[in-house]
């Protein structure tokens, strides 16, 4: 799996915050590539609106030729800033809206928006239940659902959303929480 | 196309060009805003892409910059 991968196992060169000497980072997943589908799909309309735009309205019905073509440029470069900004914050809230299972503890960076972030963290000994869900036809054809985390923590309830593989993921963490209580 | 429009025509670029001049100042700060972002949540969580990430956010600041003073010059 590459290192862009939405679920890691046993991931190298990964780490967090605080992370504890000798902790190891069992799982990071994030969301599943198919649920960048949708905004991958309206960046190309965006990408492609301009030059169509231009070559319908201007060259072939020849509204607008008064202009001179430098506002047409300028036009594009506004768009496709506004386009390129659209790309970075969809890319951002994938790839930080991260879920990480160590062999001590849970931690769940849940990226919302711009400038707007949550980490939230329950240790093992504290996880209660966990339960996965998979639905829907897009979640049926790609293998991918939600996993659900009742602790016992302030934080009372963690979810990973729309992550692959669930059922693994729900096996890991609960074989690592039935490892933890034996050790206590 | 009327001589009212004929004569209004440099103020329509000029002012087009302005507006588009501030737009990309704001996506500047915009683009600033990205690079400190990323910085912040490479902090949280570490990968090995995160170095790669960063120096992608510097060159898009960067971009920004080339692309206002391109837009000066030959627009």
């Amino acid at each position: 799996m590459t290192t862009t991968g939405s679920l890691l196992i046993n991931p190298k060169g990964t780490h967090f915050k605080d992370q504890e000497p000798g902790e190891q980072v069992i799982i990071l997943a994030r969301k599943h590539t198919a649920t960048k589908l949708s905004w991958i799909f309206y960046l190309a309309i965006m990408l492609v609106i301009p030059p169509f735009l231009y070559s319908e309205l201007v060259i072939n019905l020849g509204m607008f030729d008064f202009l001179p073509p430098q506002i047409f440029i300028l036009l594009a470069i506004i768009w496709y800033l506004l386009s390129t900004a659209y790309a970075i914050l969809n890319f951002l809230h994938w790839f930080f809206t991260v879920h990480i299972v160590t062999d001590r503890r849970i931690v769940d960076v849940d990226y919302f928006g711009f400038l707007h972030y949550e980490v939230s963290e329950a240790s093992l000994r504290k996880v209660e239940d966990v339960t996965y869900k998979l639905k829907g036809i897009m979640g049926t054809v790609f293998n991918y659902g939600n996993v659900y985390i009742q602790t016992a923590a302030t934080s009372e309830r963690l979810d990973f959303i729309s992550v692959p593989n669930p059922e693994r993921i729900y096996d890991i963490i609960t074989d690592l929480v039935h490892r933890k209580r034996k050790n206590v | 196309m009327s001589d009212f429009t004929l004569t209004l025509m440099p103020y329509i670029l000029t002012g087009t060009k302005v507006c588009t001049l501030i737009l990309v100042a704001m996506y500047g700060v915009f683009a600033f805003l990205v690079v400190r972002q990323i910085d912040l949540l490479n902090n949280i969580v570490g990968t090995p892409l995160s170095k790669s990430l960063q120096l992608f956010a510097l060159f898009h600041l960067a971009s920004v910059f080339i692309v206002f003073w391109l837009v000066i010059l030959f627009l």
